[in-house]
């Protein structure tokens, strides 16, 4: 297992960075997970990490190694695909044994990991079977199988859970995450869905056109994001947001500018940014019905309630724009007149979204 | 996909009853089963028939007698016969391997991505497009032992002049060359689609799991195409095996007949010799072996899917 | 520095011995067609010459060398070849991919026996059945005609079309027609307007390969067509006159048949490739 790092990275495909100057290391046993929207650059940089992609510049290091312009078979590292991930007309077994036999390894050897693997991943029923007549979660599991057995420097995924119904899904995060802590293999996993990023990752690095916008853990990006973007695309039900002016008055809401009280200790932060005018995030979790005092409350208009499972949420109208709040299950069928944003949990952000800091 | 799949229909504009799958069926297999049927049927009665009879197109007034199997018997037990046969299967497996081994080779080559790639695959296409008579006549001409450009190039590398066309076993050769340079492109072309049709991810795998390219051409690239390979192979097997305009333009059957292949000698007493019995036992002879190879293979494949 | 993801030098060794091998011939057809008697017999043959158009003129019966009693003046053959390669073409197109479809979308009795009868109808050898051929033609007055040629064309590449379009057809989900069918429309319309058009390039393809056998054909156009129907190819072997063989006419004829189905090739080539792997691929992938 390795420590991987990329110094400068960049990957141009003709006018286009999809990958655009990247430093970052990634430890030795760490699970991180590489999150963005389609077309952020995520899945081009595992490419380059697997050698499938050239880097235009910059360099790739395995511990000491550069590995930048070495060839897939000659790092060392394993991957599984979205798709196609197993050799269609092979059976599991061999599909196991293949990059051991690629790599000339003894019969009895092989005979050994494929019996560790089986073990492992309780692949004793379909060893015998070929991928076309397995389900897409135990094809998944077998190609799993396949990467982890040559114990590779870094195992590489990429986003192999999406072609999985969802009950499937979460056992197999699950199986994932302990297989991970036990053999202690460095992962690069990449994926779209912001949930599965969150449940998986020891560190999240966080993706758009071709650039890190935030790196650390999923309660550092959900608490603490550095711009609107970060906010918005990590949590579910997504973060509400709405321009806000600022003025020696106070601060008003959207077009309608309707008035919020918020502490002196943010006031002062925005008078001394000298900005005047921005925009204000809440996440529903930190948006609940307000008590008598109406410190950072907001007006509730043509309210619906509704509930998911246990948790109950309101959706209201602010401004013109639907804002999303959590009711407390014990609560009545009253709906709240005003809803209060937790004051240590409002983002505030400039005009073109940077996270102003108010603390 | 272009077109929407338009909305329904009101019953206002009902369309008269809709026509049933079975009628379809029929209505949309009736043309092709028709011609094949006729074109098929007709011949393969009239040789089952006329391969028991003396009997020459030429002179039917003189009737047809019928002699059973003689014709079968009386042509099995010529040596020259089978002669044919095995100058047939020389030429045969010594083309169709060469086709594969070349074929293959470059349709892997091609797998790489160039510039001008296209139109580099497209000029190797062309040996294929060409007339085949064309094809021969050039061929003989390049082979002319005095002034042909082959045994120019022969003179260059230091040897004395071969007489390509003359000596039989020279022969053989130069024609399998010259089918081989014809045929090849359609080898390549089946190959490549085959290869084509194995999906990047699984190239991509096997360059992870650290194939070098032979172990992943012949553990990945080789059994994942094999299905239609295995149909170029039969194709290119048969037509092989029925080759005679090549040997037509190249060789006349010469010297003597020491270069008539089965369907060249098939030709000869039907067209030359007119002995229209004896010929269509000579046909249902060949016919009996090419179905025989047919359906081996086709056992080959239905195997190859049943893996799956 | 560079990035190697495998070494270019092996496939490009390969394919450079290979293009010397299919090109040399094809050049050596290019000059020998522009040669005149003199540098067709040189020893050693010529690379450089002063190029003469005699050969083509006699191919076309062209001036004073349409005069020469081996020329070919093809002008008659060209236009049996074209109507009826064309012609053959079409049909055989058209009712393979009737075929293709019935055979792709519905399973009736006997459908595979019929896919490898249409299929083994490539493997019967022409001179097996020529004869045959001979005495149906003369009964259905069709001898020595156009139409009878066309039959031949059409059936010849009958087998291979259907072959081909049931690929293309396996490839189009049955989705399509269900939901036109669900939404009151008849099964013809759903094929004609909607499978159709998304097996376009299949349809090219098909008469891409088609078009090369029926231009080139020669085995059985040779015996049928005695005289009025000859076409190019038949027309080409017959330059071997009692003054021998006209190479430079013959070399011309070869690249000017070669003409139209290498643009034709051109056209469609992405579509062939596509069409090549006859539905089988289809069903090992995962």
């Amino acid at each position: 297992m390795a420590r991987v790092a990329l110094d400068h990275l960049s990957v141009r495909f003709g006018q286009v960075a999809a990958v655009d100057d990247i430093s970052i290391a990634f430890e030795q046993g760490e699970f991180i997970v590489l999150l963005g929207p389609s077309g952020c650059g995520k899945t081009t940089t595992l490419r380059c990490i697997a050698g499938l992609e050239q880097p235009t510049s910059g360099k790739i290091f395995f511990d000491q190694d550069e590995v930048s312009h070495l060839p897939p078979r000659a790092r060392q590292v394993a991957m599984v695909f979205q798709f196609v991930s197993l050799y269609p007309h092979l059976r599991v077994r061999d599909n196991i044994a293949f990059p051991l036999r690629a790599r000339g390894e003894g019969r009895a050897e092989i005979e050994r990991k494929i019996a560790w693997m089986s073990k492992i991943f309780d692949l004793g029923d379909i060893l015998h079977r070929r991928p076309g007549t397995l389900p897409p979660g135990a094809r998944q599991k077998a190609a799993l199988a396949r990467a982890v057995v040559r114990e590779p420097r870094v195992l590489l995924l990429d986003e192999p859970l999406s072609a999985i119904d969802e009950q499937f899904r979460e056992e197999m995060r699950w199986e994932l995450r302990h297989l991970q802590k036990e053999l202690g293999m460095t992962t690069v996993h990449v994926t779209h869905d912001q949930r599965e990023a969150m449940s998986l990752a020891d560190r999240v690095v966080l993706m758009r056109a071709g650039r890190i916008v935030q790196a650390g853990t999923p309660r550092e990006l959900f608490d603490d994001p550095v711009d609107e973007f970060a906010a918005h695309f990590i949590g579910s039900p997504s973060v509400n947001l709405i321009d806000a002016s600022f003025s020696e008055d106070g601060v008003a809401l959207g077009e309608a500018g309707v008035p919020i009280r918020l502490p002196e200790r943010h006031l002062e932060a925005l008078r001394r940014s000298g900005l005047r005018r921005g925009r204000i995030g809440i996440r529903p979790h930190s948006l609940r019905p307000a008590g008598r005092d109406d410190h950072a409350a907001v007006p509730v208009e043509r309210p619906i309630a509704y509930a998911v499972g246990r948790e109950r949420f309101l959706d209201f109208e602010l401004s013109g724009q639907t804002w999303r709040g959590v009711l407390p299950a014990d609560a009545g069928d009253s709906l709240p007149e005003r809803m209060q944003l937790d004051p240590a949990r409002i983002f505030y952000f400039t005009p073109e979204g940077v996270r102003l800091p108010v603390a | 996909m272009r077109q929407a799949i338009p909305a329904g229909r009101t019953a206002a504009h009902a369309v008269p009853r809709a026509i049933s799958d079975r009628t379809i069926c029929g209505l949309f297999m009736a043309p092709a089963l028709a011609i094949l049927l006729l074109m098929v049927a007709y011949p393969f009665i009239s040789l089952l028939y006329y391969s028991t009879l003396n009997f020459s197109i030429l002179n039917p007034a003189k009737g047809s007698e019928f002699i059973g199997l003689q014709n079968y018997t009386r042509l099995l037990s010529r040596e020259s016969v089978w002669e044919r046969f095995v100058f047939t299967g020389q030429f045969v497996l010594a083309t169709v391997v060469v086709q594969f081994c070349v074929g293959v080779a470059v349709a892997y080559a091609f797998q790489r991505n160039f510039k001008g790639r296209d139109l580099l695959f497209t000029i190797a296409m062309l040996p294929m497009m060409l007339c085949p008579i064309v094809v021969g006549f050039l061929w003989r001409y390049m082979f002319n032992s005095e002034w042909g450009v082959v045994n120019y190039l022969v003179t260059l590398l230091g040897f004395g002049k071969i007489d390509w066309l003359g000596v039989p076993g020279n022969a053989l050769w130069a024609v399998v060359i010259a089918d081989a340079w014809m045929w090849t492109p359609f080898v390549i072309l089946l190959a490549t689609a085959a290869f084509r049709g194995i999906p990047t991810d699984i190239n991509e795998a096997a360059e992870i799991d650290g194939a070098s390219p032979f172990f992943r051409f012949t553990r990945v690239t080789l059994p994942m195409s094999m299905p239609i390979l295995l149909i170029a192979f039969l194709l290119r097997l048969i037509d092989a095996f029925k080759q005679s305009d090549l040997f037509f333009a190249m060789t006349g059957g010469g010297p003597g007949s020491d270069t008539e292949t089965v369907a060249f000698r098939l030709g000869k007493i039907a067209f030359s010799h007119f002995y229209t019995g004896q010929a269509s036992a000579f046909a249902v002879i060949m016919l009996v072996i090419i179905i025989g190879l047919s359906l081996i293979f086709v056992r080959l494949l239905t195997q190859q899917g049943r893996q799956d | 520095m560079p990035f190697h993801r495998q070494p270019i030098l092996i496939p490009a060794i390969v394919i450079g011995i290979y293009m010397i091998y299919a090109c040399g011939p094809l050049l050596w057809l290019v000059l020998s067609s522009l040669k005149d008697r003199q540098e067709l017999f040189s020893w050693p043959p010529s690379l450089f010459f002063t190029p003469d158009l005699s050969g083509y003129r006699m191919v076309f019966g062209i001036g004073e060398a349409a005069e020469t009693a081996t020329a070919l003046g093809l002008t008659d053959a060209l236009i049996n070849s074209v109507v009826i390669s064309v012609s053959g073409t079409v049909l055989a197109v058209a009712f393979g991919t009737l075929a293709g479809y019935a055979c792709s979308r519905f399973a009736f009795p006997g459908r595979d026996d019929f896919m490898f009868f249409a299929l083994s109808t490539r493997m019967i050898p022409p001179v097996a059945v020529l004869v045959f051929y001979h005495v149906m033609f003369s009964r259905l007055g069709l001898s020595d005609t156009r139409t009878g040629l066309i039959l031949v064309v059409t059936f010849i590449n009958l087998g291979l079309a259907t072959w081909i379009m049931k690929g293309f057809f396996d490839g189009v989900p049955e989705e399509i027609e269900n939901i036109a069918l669900v939404n009151g429309y008849t099964r013809l319309y759903a094929f004609w307007n909607l499978v159709l058009p998304m097996v376009r390039g299949g349809i090219a393809a098909t008469a891409g390969f088609c078009f090369i056998f029926a231009w080139n054909e020669f085995a059985f156009s040779t015996i049928l067509a005695t005289t009025q129907a000859k076409t190019l190819p038949v027309k080409i072997s017959s330059a071997t006159g009692a003054t021998g063989i006209e190479w430079a006419q013959i070399c011309a004829a070869g690249v000017v048949l070669v003409i139209p189905v290498a643009i034709f090739f051109w056209l469609i080539r992405k579509y062939l490739l596509m069409g090549m792997t006859f539905g089988v691929l289809g069903r090992s992938r995962t």
